[in-house]
């Protein structure tokens, strides 16, 4: 585990390699990554947590990893620690110490930092901290078999270990004792961290005590400390700068050249015309997806299809089950062929954008525009997973703080087009109807969106949010993280869509059969006769609607 | 524990720097506490060094442990600073 952006997930890779089965934590989106290998020749299974500034719980992403760590459902943890940030990222190690949970630190981009004159006392950092401290490059499998010998041996190696003490000051000390002495018989941590969680306002181990924490407190501490939590963070953060500082020795580099991030971010931050730029990249992408996407689709249609007959010759079928499950799975085939094109590559550019550090940028320019709209600033990467396809999406809302957001935000899904529907708006209109209409129609899917929204904004309110983005610096992605992602993503697309339309298709063909499509339409020919559309057009929708549930 | 508080310096708010300037966090007033763990996590703690990156439209986007944050206006208004009087060499 460890904060966002540490290469949490290029270690796993490197570790586990392609031999691991990577699954994804039943649940949740903000999940665990499971992936099993041998290290040593041993079995081993490795988790994968989401990035976390600190054991907290004000997101989802700290509420999962806080669980899963104090679960203790493990051997050991690895947490890995980006060294070119180390003050903020012993500010976690710290806390992570203070559980007394077995622990080994990783220090991942000790070649980076020592470019910018950044040295780092590995011996002293692991006498400070009374773990095992080994620096390594996931990248270039430096440290790798050092930390695999570590974790192979951890079954050897005793379960508990010592946690480290910070010391507070005398007041905290004593409402410690005080707190300590009160806990409930048995936790699954030290008591000490109980009791520290428990003052710093973590509700669920003050539910371990048997009254309220203001009335156990003594009067001085409330006295000394009106703030107890904030100084016990403050406190930790300064052991975790007093550290950082004693074991790191930077020496200027003079003459150091501008890197190109710097002057990409001059352009892609700048508050003129840094939007156009974020703009354009996002056109690029579905450009790239629509051409890439046609040139896919045909194949993958054309194997879907053959899979298909496949299928009714080797099963035999005959009469009506052939017919109705034939036409079925031969129309499920076609839409699944062209939607996994498309999807399959939005994934895969949008990985790419996020494992290089463009998204974070992108998302940082579309949170403004979001806010105007009254759509909380998190849902960009929804909204963007929305582009290509909407079950992902949905699953993806659950980092937004409440209901309310969740709702304005799913709203505009109603709408904005997901990349198997852009394909048929690009495809099938602009080849019939000419490209300004595949626009137009395209620019009115997403207007109906957000009116949507707007309008399920007169039922809910959604309160502004702090906004904190961290933009990590960039990096060159690699391709194996890019192929696991996508394929996370994807699953939701194969797992629940394919099936949909699988049901749907056997639905339709089952009541076409029957000769109940013309029974159900014609209430409706008279609606559609009012909006002066012909009958065809009202089938056409029908069969759309239908579709789509 | 961090002696460069002491610094004498100019003092104001994070939001009132001017772009690339540097300054040293003097306090956080977050008010919810849930919030600052993840501002001391992030590195935005009373001792470290900031540096206003640039200034976007209610947002501003500044330079952190060697890394760089976008947070709101409104919330950069609660973290007091203390602007350096000698100019950083480099």
């Amino acid at each position: 585990m460890g904060q966002p952006n540490s290469g949490k997930s290029s270690l796993l890779n490197a570790l586990a390699g392609a031999k691991a089965i990577v699954s994804n934590y039943p649940g949740t989106t903000v999940e665990l990554t499971r992936a099993q290998t041998y290290l040593e020749r041993v079995k081993v299974e490795i988790i994968d947590t989401p990035g976390i500034y600190s054991l907290s719980d004000a997101t989802l992403e700290e509420r999962v990893t806080k669980e899963y760590i104090l679960e203790r459902d493990y051997d050991l943890v690895v947490n890995i620690v980006d060294v070119t940030s180390l003050e903020r990222g012993l500010y976690l190690t710290l806390q992570l110490r203070e559980t007394g949970i077995p622990l080994i630190v990783a220090l991942n981009f000790v070649e980076d930092a020592s470019k910018k004159g950044v040295s780092i006392n590995i011996n002293k950092l692991s006498d400070a901290l009374g773990v095992h401290v080994v620096a390594l490059n996931p990248l270039t499998g430096t440290g790798l078999k050092a930390l695999s010998l570590m974790i192979s041996k951890t079954e050897s190696l005793q379960t508990e270990v010592k946690p480290l003490i910070i010391q507070y000051d005398d007041h905290i000390e004593e409402a410690l004792k005080e707190i300590f002495s009160k806990l409930a018989a048995k936790t699954n941590v030290y008591r000490r961290f109980a009791a520290l969680r428990a003052l710093e306002g973590d509700e669920e181990f003050r539910n371990l005590l048997k009254d309220a924490i203001d009335n156990l407190l003594p009067e001085e501490v409330k006295q000394y400390h009106p703030d107890l939590s904030e100084d016990i963070m403050l406190t930790r953060y300064g052991c975790a700068s007093v550290i950082s500082k004693r074991c790191i020795n930077v020496t200027s580099i003079k003459g150091l050249k501008e890197p190109l991030s710097e002057r990409l971010d001059r352009v892609l931050i700048n508050p003129g015309y840094g939007w156009i730029i974020c703009l354009s990249t996002i056109i690029a992408i579905f450009y790239i997806m629509l051409v890439l996407g046609g040139f896919l689709q045909d194949k993958s249609v054309e194997a879907t299809k053959a899979m298909v007959d496949w299928i009714i010759t080797s099963w035999s079928l005959k009469g009506v089950a052939a017919d109705v499950l034939g036409n079925a799975l031969r129309g499920a085939a076609s839409g699944i062929g062209i939607a996994l094109a498309y999807v399959l590559i939005f994934y895969i550019l949008l990985s790419l954008l996020e494992d290089t550090g463009l998204l974070s940028r992108i998302v940082l320019s579309f949170s403004r525009f979001l806010s105007k709209l009254d759509l909380p600033r998190n849902a960009v990467v929804p909204m963007m997973l929305n582009f290509g396809c909407t079950v992902p999406a949905i699953s993806a809302t659950r980092i937004l703080r409440n209901r309310g957001e969740r709702l304005r935000t799913t709203a505009t899904f109603v709408g904005v087009p997901c990349s198997s529907r852009t394909a048929i708006i690009m495809g099938l209109v602009a080849s019939y109807a000419g490209i300004h209409y595949a626009v137009a129609t395209y620019l009115i899917t997403i207007l109906s969106g957000l009116l949507f929204s707007k309008i399920s904004g007169l039922f809910v309110k959604v309160e502004p949010s702090p906004f904190l983005l961290e933009l990590p610096p960039y990096r060159k992605p690699l391709l194996q993280n890019v192929a696991v992602k996508s394929w996370i993503r994807m699953q939701d697309f194969v797992k629940v869509v394919i099936p949909l339309w699988i049901f749907g298709g056997v639905v339709y063909s089952l009541m076409e059969y029957l000769g109940l499509v013309d029974f159900l339409i014609s209430p409706l020919i008279p609606l559609g006769l009012w909006l002066r559309l012909p009958p065809k057009a009202v089938y056409l929708s029908y069969m759309v609607t239908f579709r789509r549930i | 524990m961090q002696g460069e508080l002491a610094l004498m310096g100019e003092t104001l708010n994070l939001s009132e720097l001017m772009v690339g300037e540097q300054a040293t966090i003097l306090a956080v007033a977050v008010p919810d506490k849930k919030l600052l763990s993840r501002f001391l996590g992030i590195g935005l703690s009373p001792g470290s060094k900031v540096k206003l990156y640039e200034r976007l439209p209610g947002q501003l986007v500044l330079e952190v442990e060697g890394r760089k944050i976008a947070l709101d206006s409104f919330i950069a208004d609660k973290i007091l600073v203390s602007k350096e009087d000698r100019k950083k060499a480099d």
